[in-house]
């Protein structure tokens, strides 16, 4: 076989031909080639020299080769994902829920989270559940990945 | 951007259509023999009417000019396709120099 016309592209990289003249070595096989071509034989000229190993030449093969590698990248281009939105605008004060809190008392014990009442500006007794404690310091985006510029 | 080039390649709307090409044999030898006889005695004009008579039968065979150029169109626009999908960030500090495509990022000014 003059060369492998099959593009195993993505899953590996197609090795180079290295496109060359014939050295003088394959003199005798190209001659014999150019002979039996001459004398209209073209199929046994095609069997001959697919038999042919380290042969260059503008053969089925090496045009095949190429349309396959240019068939090949241009599939796995269009299976490749859209472009992303890699800004994310993100200004939100790190928090944490009130069942994060830790009341001690001034012996060092630590009171019970239920022990604690917020009251409302009527006296009326308030839940704790919309009650956060705020860090001080930014929070990161839950959505952000490796590839998202967060601002 | 510029387009795509459109005289042979189609690409990204479809991809290369491939000949599945064919060494020459003895199936198609007295259209190849008609052919290089009239090309012989110079009578080109001939030789070109007789390949475009069997335009379909020797698709498979003949590598010519528009084969190379629709080759070099769809590396072309694969190329160009290439960079449009590919997300790059550029580090100038003048937007002038920045060489991007929609999509993608530049990272410069004062």
């Amino acid at each position: 076989m003059l060369c492998n016309p099959v593009s195993c592209y993505p899953d590996k990289i197609d090795e180079m031909i290295f496109f060359q003249d014939n050295s003088l070595e394959k003199a005798d096989a190209l001659n014999h080639y150019n002979s039996l071509v001459s004398q209209g034989k073209y199929s046994e000229a095609g069997d001959f020299i697919n038999r042919q190993e380290e042969m260059y030449g503008f053969f089925a093969d090496f045009f095949n080769l190429t349309e396959n590698r240019i068939h090949n990248t241009q599939e796995y281009l269009l299976h490749k994902p859209p472009k992303k939105q890699p800004f994310l605008y993100y200004d939100v004060e790190e928090h944490l829920p009130a069942d994060a809190l830790r009341v001690f008392t001034d012996t060092g014990e630590e009171e019970p989270l239920s022990s604690i009442f917020l009251f409302s500006s009527s006296d009326e007794p308030a839940s704790l559940d919309g009650l956060f404690l705020f860090t001080g310091a930014e929070s990161e985006p839950p959505n952000a990945d490796t590839d998202t510029i967060w601002i | 951007m510029a387009e795509y080039s459109r005289e042979f390649s189609n690409f990204p709307s479809q991809k290369i259509t491939k000949h599945n090409f064919k060494n020459v044999d003895d199936d198609i030898a007295s259209v190849i023999n008609q052919i290089n006889s009239l090309r012989a005695q110079g009578l080109y004009n001939q030789a070109t009417r007789i390949i475009q008579a069997n335009s379909d039968v020797l698709g498979q065979y003949i590598v010519d000019a528009v084969t190379f150029r629709t080759w070099e169109e769809e590396i072309y626009n694969t190329q160009k396709y290439a960079r449009q999908k590919q997300q790059s960030v550029y580090f100038d500090e003048s937007e002038d120099d920045f060489d991007g495509i929609e999509g993608d990022v530049w990272l410069g000014g004062d």
